[in-house]
């Protein structure tokens, strides 16, 4: 499946965030969000998801304006890992990724033991799958994370529209998150992902959108898109990206100890 | 935590809590049977029962008399009373994700006390004010679901709250209006009465039409149970996941509303139950909706029964539940504050 924008305006009621927005996110491909605080990602991410509406333009998937689709149809074929928050009543891990098979359920149904079965088999490819049983709000940050992960893989929509997913996580989750999106992505997934780490985008994206100033500022493949130039205009700070000797690229603040 | 989280015999000591519900309920039905101002005994129940059934000719006696016109109905109609309040009370609580929300939130106690007591001033029978108890209920939801749609762009939970705060003041200041109206020796003790709540004046015949009012609300959350549970995490959250959010909303409160107004207008106002038993419900079965509604409805009813079975026998007069399950809920809550839960569970 592939979403796309066209020519978006998002924003809300006598407020413009951005204009002209053209975006294109095929099964398999990563596409990574870049932009200083406040720039609207967290906007055009809730305007991709249909949960407000375009000021002008259109969000497409397959070519349908999500505008015109039930959020069934949405979830089901997008999936939304929100930041990781804390809910109101502590849900055990399992009954949060069980939130996940909503949409592939009956108006009247609840999950059966299928539908627990494939809960658990996601929270395993995660390696949390011993945490199911265990209070969602007591478990660290990371695996909450994790675990909303887990619950968009159980909703088993062919899109993932994740909103800063390793902001919250120490290296070693950060790198466990990272590679388990690429290896999704590899799998067939399409991938929409934000992020304020620019080393982020280059581990792992196959095409990266700098969201600034209004709109889109750039999009392309990570090495032409996240270059020092850029990096240092959106951020209003001077960065330097070089190659390692591992042939690894990376940012780094340009002041030197 | 609760005591279900030990994982594996989750299922077990899920089915030992439904057998304990019952088993408590049971027993608070069998002694809000026998316990009252007039005792009865088996010889009774089982001589209105075979009257029932054709098998017995005999002249009534008076327990006969009192067990199917005073008994039953009333402790049919605490245990209804109870369940719904419990089982509205679970629902807001969910939808708004606040456990402190009780089924009034929104105002439909307060409404559902300005029009009984409006009834009263106008010296109607007891079923024009309850008529207008119930009607002054939903109307003042409607209102106050009507001013949130208007107020668009804003939190929709937030303006919800703040709409049925202010319309509830509006009522509560219109309920003091026409206590000052009434007539002091009259009008007004059976205004604080009704406001207080009370079971003793249920006919079998009210309970013909509010139960199948309750059945009504009550279907809608059964059938939908697993997607309120959804919108416990959010508007945002619950919509990704491909919930219909404005229209289960909708049926939610109106689902709330129509039980908790229906039971109202024959028990007056009582506080405290649909506050407080979706939290013990909550510690047993923990925070799914679809287990947590069957279960609070059951406590919510044996909890009524009991409270009620005191209201009459502790006394020479009748005690208003009001100030019963007041008295009981509040060290009840403070109890549970102190055990410093993180979260509610």
């Amino acid at each position: 499946m592939r979403l796309a924008a066209r020519d978006l305006s998002i924003g809300y009621r006598g407020h413009l965030v951005g204009s002209g927005i053209s975006l294109e996110l095929e099964p398999g491909e990563v596409l990574c969000l870049l932009g200083p605080n406040g720039a609207g990602k967290t906007t055009l991410f809730r305007t991709l998801l249909g949960l407000q509406r375009a000021l002008g333009g259109a969000v497409l998937l397959d070519e349908r304006p999500v505008a015109h689709m039930r959020p069934v149809e949405i979830a089901r074929a997008m999936a939304y890992v929100p930041q990781a928050h804390v809910t109101e009543f502590s849900y055990t891990v399992l009954d949060v990724v069980l939130m996940g098979r909503t949409a592939r359920l009956k108006t009247f149904a609840s999950p059966g033991a299928a539908d627990e079965a494939v809960a658990r088999e996601k929270l395993a490819s995660l390696g949390i799958g011993e945490l199911a049983e265990h209070d969602y709000t007591r478990v660290s940050g990371g695996q909450r994370q994790l675990a909303l992960v887990a619950r968009s893989l159980a909703q088993e929509a062919p899109i993932l529209v994740m909103d800063e997913p390793t902001a919250s996580l120490d290296f070693g989750n950060q790198t466990l998150v990272l590679g388990r999106i690429r290896q999704l992505a590899k799998e067939g997934y399409g991938i929409v992902l934000s992020t304020h780490d620019p080393d982020h985008a280059l581990l792992v994206a196959s095409r990266v959108a700098i969201i600034a100033d209004g709109g889109l500022r750039a999009v392309g493949a990570p090495q032409d898109v996240v270059t020092a130039e850029t990096l240092s205009a959106i951020y209003r700070t001077d960065v330097i990206v070089e190659d390692t000797p591992s042939g690894r690229r990376v940012c780094v603040p340009a002041w030197r100890n | 935590m609760s005591f279900v989280e030990k994982d594996k015999p989750r299922k077990a000591l899920r089915a030992s809590v439904v057998v304990l519900l019952l088993a408590l309920l049971a027993v608070a039905l069998i002694a809000a049977l026998a316990i009252g101002p007039y005792p009865l005994n088996w010889a009774d129940v089982s001589r209105a029962a075979a009257r029932l059934f054709g098998t017995n000719d005999a002249a009534t006696s008076p327990g006969e008399i009192v067990f199917m016109r005073v008994r039953l109905p009333r402790v049919a109609a605490a245990a209804l009373v109870g369940a719904a309040l419990a089982g509205a009370g679970t629902a807001y609580q969910t939808l708004f994700r606040n456990p402190l929300v009780s089924p009034d939130i929104l105002g439909v106690a307060t409404g559902a006390g300005l029009g009984a007591v409006l009834g009263i001033l106008l010296s109607l029978p007891v079923a024009g004010i309850q008529g207008l108890a119930f009607a002054g209920g939903l109307a003042t939801v409607a209102l106050v679901y009507l001013i949130s749609a208007a107020l668009h762009g804003h939190d929709r939970t937030l303006v919800l709250v703040l709409s049925g705060v202010v319309v509830g003041a509006l009522a509560g200041a219109c309920i003091s209006l026409v206590k000052i109206l009434a007539d002091p020796y009259d009008q007004l003790p059976a205004i604080t009465f009704w406001l207080l709540g009370s079971l003793a004046g249920v006919k079998i015949s009210d309970l013909g039409v509010v139960a199948p009012l309750v059945l009504a609300g009550l279907v809608p959350l059964v059938l939908l149970r697993w997607r309120i549970g959804v919108l416990s995490l959010g508007d945002d959250e619950a919509r990704a996941l491909g919930v219909d959010v404005p229209r289960l909303r909708a049926i939610v409160i109106g689902a709330a509303t129509l039980m908790t107004a229906s039971v109202v207008a024959i028990s007056g106002v009582i506080g405290w139950i649909g506050l407080m038993i979706p939290h013990i419900a909550r510690m047993m079965v923990g925070p799914n909706f679809d287990r947590l509604l069957p279960t609070a409805m059951l406590l919510g009813a044996s909890f009524m029964l009991l409270v009620d079975t005191l209201a009459r026998t502790m006394a020479r007069i009748e005690t208003p539940l009001g100030i019963l399950t007041a008295v009981l809920g509040a060290p009840f809550f403070l109890w549970l504050l102190a055990r410093g839960r993180r979260s509610w569970s």
